[in-house]
């Protein structure tokens, strides 16, 4: 059964701060007065919806001074409004509640409301300068929705804009323009993870993605973007990836040697990321998921330049325990503290690169084995081993430095 | 446990990434064995070492920049 989450509508919440939330928060109350409903800006956000005409269907005009919802809709939700008109938050929502659940008798109810959208008159409200204008919203295109049917009340409850805007950009042109356009698509918020996903921005679904899971499109919640849709993403991709550009760097130094390549690669990878970043499920393992890209494109960059590539053969490679050398001189490891900065890069820098990587990824960024096998692309057991060899043979490179630098004695070779 | 055993184990007990099980045994041997005691506070030392001494380094503020200025045009 959908849900609203326990601290209330993520939809609110989620975009308390920008303008669309008024649009949406008004759009809950269906019988709001149309006055309120109007908001320049808010109005231009379904993109020209509303000032083209669907099916040629314009039926009135501002002057006539009809209602702009139609009359069935405040009928249906007119015992939810509070006395004298004003709503708080918590109401709202639990008439959303209510409404969803009342209107949802099983499937069969929500076949028919797609039916019964073309039934309803929906009005919208333009900016001064445009004459008022009505449309009829065409019935939603069964080949569109094989398995389970928009309900009705979700479009409405969400207001006439979205739902003639949803009408015309999905069911019209068949679900590609949506994922770009004016308007996200949510699932229903069938547990907390959804209410996590709206909270955040919510994500585009990728293209298709809603004719395959058509199941769910019984509680569609249609969302406003207005023009704050590359504002959210980029809100999102900063708050989600931006924060990792120290680690992409870092780690692009150490793969690729030299600050330039590393600038360049770091740039890479956030546009790649950017470009993609839809496709990143939010909340999930971004850093992990910057770091896959980062390695793809350093690992297609250092195809491109070297036609003899590192060949290093890492089974014959033979590290040392350091331990068992100073165990008796410095069992404390205290010679590490002299050894500087330069030095211990310099020697992860003369590490094979395939330990290199699994030891930067582990022990300077702190990831698990699972996220660096993730990563590599390796088995969690070859991590294991690689960053066990890997330890030991900087530890050895290590402590010939100090032993070199008479840092520390060191045993007779 | 064989001190053999724990010293193979020992990187994977510092990364968190046994078993419980396999982290007890880990630990009652530790606290037993000094040798190996030592040896785990010498190699937890050098991955706090490496740690330390690594992540200094963060990206360059003209890097940021320029990252900004090619994601959003600023």
């Amino acid at each position: 059964m959908p849900r609203i989450g326990p601290g209330g509508s993520p939809l609110t919440r989620g975009t308390a701060t920008r303008p669309a939330s008024d649009v949406q928060h008004r759009a809950l109350v269906p019988d709001e007065q149309p006055q309120q409903l109007d908001e320049p800006g808010a109005v231009e956000s379904t993109r020209g919806a509303v000032g083209r005409r669907l099916n040629g269907d314009r039926i009135a005009d501002a002057s006539d001074g009809e209602p702009l919802l139609a009359p069935q809709l405040r009928a249906e939700h007119g015992p939810c409004r509070a006395p004298g008109g004003a709503m708080t938050e918590q109401p709202r929502r639990r008439m959303r509640c209510q409404t969803r659940h009342a209107r949802h008798p099983p499937h069969g109810a929500a076949r028919c409301a797609a039916a019964g959208i073309g039934e309803h008159e929906i009005g919208v409200r333009p900016p001064a300068h445009q004459p008022q204008q009505r449309f009829h919203v065409r019935p939603l295109d069964p080949r569109v929705f094989t398995h389970e049917l928009l309900e009705l009340g979700q479009l409405h409850l969400h207001g006439c804009r979205q739902a003639q805007a949803f009408h015309e950009q999905f069911v019209s042109e068949l679900a590609e323009p949506i994922f770009d356009g004016g308007i996200e698509i949510l699932d229903r918020l069938e547990d907390g993870e959804r209410d996590d996903a709206v909270h955040h921005g919510a994500r585009n679904l990728p293209r298709g993605a809603l004719l395959r899971n058509s199941l769910c499109l019984t509680s569609l919640l249609l969302k406003p973007m207005t023009n704050a849709l590359p504002d959210l993403k980029r809100e999102s991709f900063e708050r989600e990836a931006l924060v990792h550009l120290d680690v992409l760097y870092r780690v692009a130094l150490r793969l690729s040697g030299n600050p330039s390549d590393a600038d360049d690669l770091v740039q890479e990878t956030m546009l790649k990321a950017y470009r993609a970043w839809d496709q990143y499920e939010k909340g999930t393992n971004a850093k992990a998921w910057l770091l896959t890209i980062l390695r793809h494109a350093f690992i297609n960059e250092y195809r491109r330049r070297t036609r003899h590539p590192e060949t290093v053969d890492l089974d014959k490679i033979e590290p040392y325990a350091v331990f068992p050398e100073v165990q008796d001189e410095d069992p404390q490891g205290a010679f590490f503290d002299r050894i500087v900065d330069d030095e211990v890069l310099r020697a992860i820098d003369q590490l094979p690169v395939a330990f290199r990587e699994t030891l930067v990824l582990s022990d300077v960024e702190g990831m698990s084995y699972q996220e660096i096998a993730g990563i590599l692309e390796i088995p969690v057991g070859t991590v294991k081993s690689r960053l066990f060899r890997a330890r030991q043979l900087l530890q050895g490179k290590l402590y010939d430095y100090a032993v070199e630098m008479g840092y520390i004695k060191g045993s007779p070779a | 446990m064989n001190c053999r055993e724990c010293v193979e184990h020992l990187y994977e007990f510092l990364d968190r990434e046994l078993t419980p099980e396999l982290e007890r045994e880990i630990r009652d041997h530790l606290e037993d064995c000094p040798p190996c005691g030592e040896q785990y506070d010498f190699e937890e030392l050098f991955l706090k070492f490496l740690r330390a001494r690594c992540r200094t380094q963060g990206a360059p503020a003209e890097l940021k920049k320029r990252v900004l200025r090619e994601l959003f045009g600023e």
